[in-house]
């Protein structure tokens, strides 16, 4: 990338913080049964459901939030929080009929929905607020056999396999995030593919907070059936504001034999200002289930956004052979916190996981990689490699590592290193002898050091993710 | 968790007419403290892999003088050439049997603290630490003056023997002042039957002040030990820990350790063996207060049978802690389908130049390595023993002091062929 495109890039700071005026449907504040009802209604759900959803919502009543994370926010208050926001003019799958102003929102992110500007090979829901708005290339996927649509439809049109799934890895009762995610998602994407199918294009999902005071809590469920393979793509973004908007996810894969899911993120939620207000606290659960044998279940993350990131993408290895894999870059700047990493849990046989996280802490953020690998009893000749890098930009920031090891067989091979350390002054001072200024020496190192996750990431997304890191690392020497 | 049985135990403790009362506003003000917290459970992060229900909700007892040997014990199986021994039976001091060498100052418990000038060093890194406090019956106060070199190591044998389920609560002080060394060994050895040692060592460093601990815990496999370690360093102070564990039920080594002046260098080894039912738990801290202070851990375990383990050391950056080198090792070795092993290296860093690295791996033997040494002619035994007994000369072969790294080499490799035979 030419130095004239990371100029630019820094100068634009966060492009993506621009508000769409257009008239949406919201609910009033707060969460009771009726607005759970309410919500259920609108989206005509089946009985079924909404007894699901009020399950969950009850659990929740009883759960205290979970505070062992090192992150450190105001207490959020749910009843402050809307939890259903929609544009007005309701989509019905044609983009004739969406709302102009939308679209042009999509153009302005650099995701066109119009298929003819469309990237070739990339099929995109867009979700919006509370409900997706349209869904792209659905004609040629269904060809494959392929399903891609948002999650209302599917539980209109899918109802034995979302009945089926829904729930299956990540329980309603599951944590604090989920059982409120349970019980209140508007919307998000499903995805099947059918037994050996290899999905033809990319599939992505483009999140968009754009209503003030709301909550997005989207749902993913993509199921590969044996055989099949499917690379999916998530991408992110939310307008400027001053108070902090709270996004729980709960995404859930499920790979039966010799299935293949690889799963990437490119996160940029808003991540407030340099002096840390506002910005989008990322609660998400993300888990995998690797149920069939010889499946392979990868996450990829780019985590450059949001105010403060709680996640870690997992993978229950339970077929035997299964394979699991986490790649990871996250950075926090500024005031950004991140407590970020996974879970490994081998249960089956020749089980594999590989674990590459690389954090880069700026300015005064605090960034903390947790993770579990679990070998139980049954998992023989289970095999595990942790690789967890930190690198320091700055005197007041920070970087922790807590991972735990639990190992239950002894023909396991398991294997962990961390290193943290700063960038050393001898490379700066050989970069800058070479006429390589300070600041592009240090977008250099970070990108070498970030490459082994990069090269993991499709195509366009690794151009993107280079240059946010870029915009991310902003203002962070000097 | 209710405190019952402990708390009848300590106004038994408080009547005791030979401690001294001075002490008692200390061990009144730990104990309310502890029943506060209460005794860890599983539930807590700190203590999540180890079950201490068999001392909370144990009924031992103080040791009384019918707990004291009616004869000088015969420790001879305990003879380590070349050191001056301080000899500890069940919580009892054996005055005939122990000796220091010259320039070293042994203190009562109120001397020490009148030499503190009536500051009472207390830790409250885990409950057991103001147990400790409470009912502390036994132990030294160690004190080496400026400018002094004492080559002739000391070491406290502790023995515990007898059927009757005591508790004792040994407290070793040991200050360490301005550029003075000192080699300090502490040996728990003996039969008892049912037995719950908590220890607390509270070691201060003066400037340049150097000190090598080693630590061997090789008492019966019915005890439950509790070791609370907690070290103070000041500037170009150098500790040395090594520790082999072998003995007991139960064991739990709280490490806690506080670089505070520039040049500060701590140096931890552990080397486990465990089998059967043992459980042994290391549990390490290091806080790196001030710039320029280096540490590394390095704990190896080796297990047999039913046996868990866990290792958790934590190194901890302060803010400005500037130019850090801290490292931690964990290597682990599985011998048997049913052992178990926990490992959680973890580095908490609010500085930024620092170097600062871990690595834990677990496993079983090389096949491939094993298969090498076969094809050469060694049997399979012995080619196994070859490689534990390669695994474990790793941390063996940290032991600062000559004579005692050739007695532990020694006694070491007769355990294990004990073991793999």
């Amino acid at each position: 990338m030419s130095n004239e495109l990371i100029k630019k890039s820094i100068a634009e700071d966060y492009k993506y913080g621009f508000e769409t005026d257009i008239e949406q449907d919201t609910f009033p504040p707060g969460l009771d049964e009726n607005i759970i009802q309410k919500l259920s209604n609108i989206k005509n759900e089946p009985e079924w459901l909404l007894n699901w959803r009020l399950k969950a919502y009850h659990h929740w009543l009883k759960m205290t939030e979970p505070a062992w994370a090192n992150v450190k926010f105001n207490p959020i208050d749910y009843q402050s929080i809307s939890y259903y926001s929609a544009p007005k003019i309701k989509s019905a799958g044609s983009l004739d009929e969406i709302d102009p102003e939308i679209l042009e929102t999509y153009t302005k992110l650099g995701i066109p929905l119009d298929e003819q500007k469309m990237l070739e090979g990339v099929a995109v829901d867009a979700v919006f607020d509370s409900v997706s708005v349209a869904t792209t290339f659905k004609d040629s996927l269904k060809k494959a056999g392929v399903i891609f649509c948002s999650f209302s439809e599917a539980v209109k049109e899918h109802p034995e396999l979302v009945k089926k799934y829904l729930g299956s890895v990540v329980p309603s009762t599951d944590n604090y995030y989920a059982a409120l995610n349970s019980a209140v998602f508007s919307d998000g994407s499903f995805v099947y593919i059918p037994k050996g199918v290899r999905c033809p294009m990319e599939l992505s999902t483009y999140f968009r907070i754009n209503a003030a005071n709301t909550g997005q809590f989207e749902r993913t469920l993509i199921v590969a059936d044996e055989s099949s393979h499917v690379s999916y793509l998530e991408g992110c973004t939310a307008p400027m504001r001053d108070e902090n908007q709270l996004h729980a996810a709960v995404v859930e894969l499920v790979a039966l034999d010799n299935a293949e899911i690889k799963y990437s993120t490119v996160q940029n939620w808003y991540p407030g200002d340099k002096n840390g207000i506002g910005g989008i606290y990322n609660f998400v659960t993300k888990r995998g289930a690797c149920r069939g044998n010889k499946s392979k279940i990868s996450w990829t993350q780019v985590e450059t956004g949001s105010s403060i990131t709680w996640k870690y993408p997992s993978c229950i290895l339970q077929g035997d052979d299964a394979v699991g894999e986490f790649y990871s870059v996250a950075l926090t700047n500024n005031f950004q916190q991140a407590d970020t990493g996974t879970k490994m849990i081998h249960i089956g046989k020749n089980t594999k996981s590989t674990i590459i996280s690389k954090g880069i802490s700026a300015g005064k953020g605090q960034q903390t990689y947790r993770g579990e690998v679990k070998i139980m009893k049954s998992a023989e000749n289970a095999r595990n490699y942790s690789q967890c890098d930190s690198i320091l930009i700055g005197d007041e920031c920070g970087a922790h590592t807590f991972p735990y090891i639990d190992v239950r067989n002894p023909s396991a091979q398991m294997e962990h290193e961390a290193t943290t350390s700063n960038i050393g002054e001898d490379q700066l001072f050989y970069c800058n002898q070479r006429g390589i200024s300070t600041e592009d020496a240090v977008s250099l190192i970070v990108n070498g050091f970030c490459k082994e996750v990069f090269k993991e990431l499709p195509m366009e997304f690794a151009v993107e993710a280079q240059k946010l890191m870029e915009v991310s690392l902003e203002g962070a020497v000097g | 968790m209710s405190l019952s049985n402990y708390k009848v135990e300590f106004k038994k403790m408080l009547n005791r007419d030979y401690f001294s009362k001075s002490l008692h506003p200390f061990r009144k003000e730990a104990f309310s403290q502890l029943e506060k917290t209460g005794f860890p459970t599983r539930k807590w992060e700190e203590w999540r892999f180890t079950n201490i229900s068999t001392i909370s909700g144990g009924e031992y007892k103080i040791s009384e003088i019918a707990d004291a040997p009616q004869n000088p014990p015969n420790i001879d199986p305990y003879k380590m050439n070349g050191v001056e021994s301080i000899v500890i039976y069940n919580g009892h001091f054996q005055k005939e049997l122990s000796s220091v060498p010259d320039g070293v100052s042994l203190l009562s418990g109120l001397d020490y603290l009148e030499r503190k000038n009536g500051k009472f060093d207390t830790a409250n890194n885990s409950p057991f630490d103001l147990l400790n406090t409470a009912f502390a019956d036994c132990g030294m106060c160690i004190v080496i003056e400026k400018d002094t070199q004492i080559e002739l190591p000391i070491r406290i044998l502790f023995i515990s023997n007898g059927d009757r389920s005591i508790m004792v609560n040994p407290r070793v002080n040991i200050d360490v002042e301005e550029s003075s060394s000192l080699t300090f060994i502490e040996q728990h050895v003996g039969d008892a039957v049912s037995f719950f040692q908590n220890e607390s060592v509270f070691i201060s460093l003066e400037n340049s002040a150097q000190l090598n601990h080693i630590r061997i815990q090789s008492n019966s496999d019915f005890t439950q030990n509790m070791a609370n370690i907690n070290v103070n360093q000041d500037a170009e102070s150098q500790y040395n820990f090594w520790q082999l564990v072998e003995g007991s039920k139960l064991s739990r080594s709280n490490i806690c350790v506080q670089l505070n002046g520039k040049n500060a260098q701590c140096d931890l080894n552990s080397l486990v063996l465990s089998k059967k039912n043992q459980h042994i738990d290391n549990y390490i801290i290091v806080n790196h207060n001030s710039p320029q202070t280096h540490s590394s851990q390095f704990v190896k375990s080796i297990l047999f049978d039913n046996s868990t383990g866990v290792f958790n050391g934590r190194t901890v950056v302060k803010e400005n802690a500037q130019k850090i080198t801290a490292h931690q090792t964990n290597k682990n070795l599985l011998l048997s389908k049913k052992a178990n092993m926990n490992s959680n290296p973890q580095l908490e860093i609010y500085a930024d130049d620092v170097k600062c690295s871990h690595g834990s791996t677990t496993g079983q033997i090389d096949e491939d390595a094993l298969f090498y040494l076969q094809s050469r002619g060694i049997n399979k035994m012995d080619a196994m023993e070859l490689m534990v007994t390669g695994f474990a000369n790793e941390v063996l072969d940290k032991i600062r002091h000559q004579e005692i790294k050739k007695v532990l080499h020694k006694e070491f490799t007769a355990k294990l062929n004990r073991l793999m035979s």
